[in-house]
C-alpha cells in the first residue's frame, strides 16, 4: 500500500495535571498518526486518557493553571504545541474541530442552535450575519435535521438528544476541518441513535474528506467504521494495527482481554463471557515497569521492573509489550 | 408572560393576608399601652381609657384587624397618633430617601462586586484572588454602623470632602447635591452586599468556567475575552440575579441604621421614631409597605430571571 498522507502526527505526548497531590500524568508517551481522509479508532477502559489525547490536540486545557504538554502534535507537519496561542485559536474549530460526548452540556443553554452554529462561520470566515445564517440552516439540513428552519432558532433545551448531537456535529463541521475529533459521540444517545449518528459521521468522512479520530469504547463500532484502531491502557498507547489484524490477531495481552470480552451475536451455547481481572489502577498508584502487568496473565519479573516501548512489532502493527502474543 | 404576571400577581394575595395578621399580631401583642404613652404619665386612668375607647383599642382583636384591614382597601392606611397628615403621604414622604439610598447602595455594590468577582474567578489562588478574597472577608464582619462612622471620621471630619449627616431631595436641591449627601450612607450601607456579591460572582463564574459548553467554546476558536464575556457571564449571571435580589430587600431593611446614624429622613428612620412613641398605626403601614416591597422585588427577580435562562418559560 502507497504511504499515504498524514493530516495529525501526534509523537510521545505526555499531558500532566498539576493537582495538590502533585504532578499527575494522565497521558504518558502516546504517539498515532492519521491520514488524509482516514477514520482512526481509539479504544480503552474509562480513565485510560481517550479523552485527555483528544483535548491536548486541540490544547483545551488551561496552560496557566492546569496542564503541561510535552512531546509533539504535528498537525499538517506544524507543531501545536509549539505555536502561540492566537495561532491555535484560529486553528480550533477551522482546521480542526471537536465533538464531545454529552450534547447537552457542551451546547450553551442560553443561545439558540442557530447562534451557536454561526459563531465560528462569523469567526473564521468572516460571514456576515446573514450568510452564516443561511449556512447554519444548510448544516443543520446536511446533518440530518427535519425542518431546519424552524430549528435554527430554537435553544437546546428544545432538542432531543440525537439532535443536539447532530447540532454539535454541524456545529464542528460548519468551517470544513481537516480533522475532526469525535469523542464518545455516541454514550449518551439510545442503541439506535447511536448507529445513526455513527453513520452520519462515516458519511461525512467519506463526503467532507476529512480525517476523523474516533473515540469509544465500543470495539463493534471500531469493526464497523475504522481501518486502523489504536488501544489506550492507562494513559499509554499500548496497541496500534489495521483493525482487521487487531481482531484476528490481537498482539497486547489487554487487546486481547478486550476482544474476548465483546459478546458475538454468533456464539451460541452457554460460553462464559470472557473479563480482564482486576482493576485500573489510579493515576497516582501507576505500576512501575509494564502498567498492565498487575492484571497481565502473562507477567514475567521483568514485566513488573522495565517499562515496554512501543514498537513495530509486524509490519504496521505496534505493540507496547514484552511478550506479544503470537510472535515468538 | 402576561398571563404568567395575572397569577403570580394573585399568588401574592395570600402570602399579604398572612404577612398582615402577623403584623398585626405581633404589634398588637406587644406590652405597652398607645393611649398611655400619647397622654403621658399625668395623665388621669378616665382620661387614658376614653382615648382607648376612642382609638377603637377597647375592641376585640379580631374587630380591630378586620377594621384595618378594611380600611387598608379604602386607601386608608391608619392614622398616625402623633403626625397630622394622612398615613399615606407620610409614607411617600420617607420612602423617597429609603429607595434612592438602596439603590445608590445596590449600585455601588455592584459596581465594586462584579468586577472583583470576575478578576477573582479568572485569577484563582493568585494574589488578586487573595486580595479581594480578604477584602470580601472584611467587607461582611464590619457593621454598616461601624463603617459608617469611620467613614464619617476619614471623610468629613479629616478630609472634609464629604457631608458628614443629613439629606438632601433631589427636587430641592438638585441631582448632585443629592448624590453627595447619600454617598457616603450608601458606601457604608452597600459594602458588605459588595463582599457578598463578590463571592457569589467569583463561584457562579469559576463554576461556569469549568462546565463542558465553555471547553465547546474553545474548542470553536472563540478568544478568551469573548467566551468570558459572551459565553460564561451570560450563564452566571443567572444565579446571580437571585442574589441581587436578595441584596436588594437586605439593604432596604439594612437602610434603618445606616439612615439613623447618618440622620437621613427616611423609612428606617420613621419606623425608629414611631417605635419609641408606640406609634403602632404608622408601623403597621410601614411594614406592610415594606413586605410589599419585598413581595415585589422577589417577583421582578423571578420575571428577570425568566427573560434571561430560555430554560424557563414564563407560562
Ligand atoms: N482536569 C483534570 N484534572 C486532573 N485530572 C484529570 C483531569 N481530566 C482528566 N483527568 C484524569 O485523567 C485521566 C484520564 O481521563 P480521561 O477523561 O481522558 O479518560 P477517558 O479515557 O476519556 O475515560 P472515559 O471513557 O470515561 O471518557 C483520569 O484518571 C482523570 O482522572
Ligand atoms: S509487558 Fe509483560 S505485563 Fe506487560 S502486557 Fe506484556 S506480558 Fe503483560
Ligand atoms: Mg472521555
Amino acid at each position: 500500500m502507497a504511504e499515504q498522507e498524514k493530516i495529525l502526527e501526534v509523537k510521545k505526548l505526555t499531558t500532566s495535571f498539576k493537582t495538590e497531590r502533585g504532578k499527575m500524568n494522565a497521558v504518558q508517551g502516546v504517539s498515532f498518526y492519521v491520514n488524509k481522509g482516514e477514520i482512526l479508532g481509539v479504544v480503552g477502559e474509562s480513565g485510560c486518557g481517550k479523552s485527555v489525547t483528544a483535548q491536548s490536540i486541540l490544547r483545551l486545557y488551561d496552560e496557566k493553571y492546569l496542564v503541561e504538554y510535552q512531546g509533539e502534535i504535528l498537525f499538517d507537519g506544524v507543531d501545536l504545541l509549539e505555536i502561540p496561542e492566537k495561532e491555535m485559536q484560529n486553528k480550533r474549530g477551522k482546521d480542526i474541530s471537536m465533538v464531545f460526548q454529552d450534547a447537552l452540556s457542551a451546547l450553551n443553554p442560553v443561545f439558540t442552535v442557530g447562534e451557536q452554529i454561526m459563531e465560528p462561520l462569523m469567526n473564521h470566515q468572516h460571514m456576515k450575519k446573514e450568510e452564516a445564517r443561511k449556512r447554519a440552516v444548510e448544516m443543520l439540513r446536511l446533518v440530518g435535521i427535519p425542518a431546519p428552519e424552524k430549528r435554527v432558532s430554537q435553544y437546546p433545551h428544545e432538542l432531543s438528544g440525537g439532535m443536539r448531537q447532530r447540532v454539535m456535529i454541524a456545529i464542528a463541521l460548519s468551517c470544513n476541518p481537516r480533522l475532526l475529533i469525535a469523542d464518545e459521540p455516541t454514550t449518551a444517545l439510545d442503541v439506535t441513535i447511536q448507529a445513526q449518528i455513527i453513520d452520519l459521521i462515516v458519511e461525512l468522512n467519506f463526503k467532507m474528506h476529512m480525517g476523523v479520530i474516533l473515540i469509544t469504547h465500543d470495539l463493534a463500532v471500531v469493526a464497523e467504521t475504522c481501518k486502523r484502531v489504536i488501544v489506550m491502557y492507562l494513559g499509554q498507547t499500548v496497541e496500534e494495527a489495521d483493525v482487521n489484524d487487531i481482531f484476528d490477531h490481537p498482539m497486547h495481552p489487554y487487546t486481547n482481554g478486550l476482544i474476548e470480552s465483546i459478546p458475538l451475536l454468533e456464539d451460541k451455547g452457554v460460553k462464559r463471557l470472557h473479563t480482564i481481572s482486576g482493576m485500573v489502577p489510579l493515576l497516582n498508584q501507576i505500576p512501575k515497569g509494564c502498567r498492565f502487568a498487575p492484571r497481565c496473565p502473562y507477567a514475567t519479573e521483568r514485566c513488573h521492573r522495565e517499562m515496554p516501548e512501543f514498537v513495530n512489532a509486524d509490519g504496521r502493527h505496534k505493540v507496547r509489550c514484552f511478550y506479544p502474543i503470537g510472535l515468538e | 408572560m402576561k398571563k404568567y404576571v395575572v397569577k403570580r400577581v394573585l399568588s401574592l394575595i395570600p402570602v399579604l393576608i398572612i404577612v398582615s395578621v402577623v403584623i398585626f399580631c405581633l404589634i398588637h401583642l406587644t406590652p405597652g399601652d398607645p393611649a398611655r404613652t400619647m397622654l403621658g404619665d399625668q395623665a388621669s386612668e378616665i382620661e387614658v381609657e376614653n382615648l382607648r375607647e376612642s382609638m377603637g383599642l377597647n375592641d376585640p382583636i379580631v374587630v380591630q384587624y378586620v377594621h384595618w384591614v378594611g380600611g387598608i382597601f379604602h386607601g386608608d392606611f391608619g392614622t398616625s397618633i402623633f403626625m397630622d397628615e394622612p398615613m399615606y403621604k407620610i409614607i411617600l414622604d420617607h420612602i423617597g430617601p429609603t429607595i434612592s439610598l438602596t439603590i445608590y447602595a445596590l449600585l455601588i455594590s455592584l459596581i465594586i462586586a462584579m468586577p472583583c468577582g470576575i478578576i477573582a474567578a479568572r485569577k484563582r489562588g493568585k494574589s488578586q484572588d487573595q486580595v479581594i478574597s480578604v477584602f470580601s472577608m472584611v467587607g461582611i464582619s464590619v457593621p454598616s454602623f461601624l463603617l459608617g462612622m469611620l467613614l464619617i471620621i476619614l471623610f468629613s471630619v479629616r478630609m472634609k470632602i464629604l457631608p458628614s449627616a443629613g439629606y438632601k431631595a433631589i427636587v430641592d436641591n438638585g441631582f448632585l447635591k443629592h448624590i453627595e449627601y447619600l454617598t457616603l450612607p450608601a458606601i457604608s450601607l452597600g459594602l458588605m452586599q459588595a463582599a457578598l456579591i463578590t463571592r457569589m460572582t467569583r463561584s457562579s463564574v469559576l463554576e461556569v468556567l469549568g462546565s463542558d459548553y465553555i471547553k465547546m467554546a474553545k474548542a470553536k476558536g472563540v478568544k478568551d475575552k469573548v467566551i468570558l464575556i459572551k459565553h460564561a457571564l451570560r450563564n452566571a449571571l443567572l444565579p446571580i440575579i437571585t442574589v441581587i435580589g436578595q441584596s436588594f430587600i437586605a439593604l432596604l431593611s439594612g437602610a434603618t441604621v445606616v439612615e439613623t446614624v447618618f440622620n437621613i429622613p427616611g423609612i428606617g428612620q420613621l419606623v425608629v421614631n414611631s417605635v419609641l412613641r408606640r406609634d403602632y398605626e404608622v408601623i403597621q403601614a410601614v411594614v406592610l409597605v415594606i413586605a410589599l416591597g419585598n413581595v415585589v422585588v422577589n417577583l421582578i427577580v423571578d420575571l428577570l430571571y425568566g427573560l434571561a435562562d430560555p430554560r424557563i418559560s414564563l407560562e
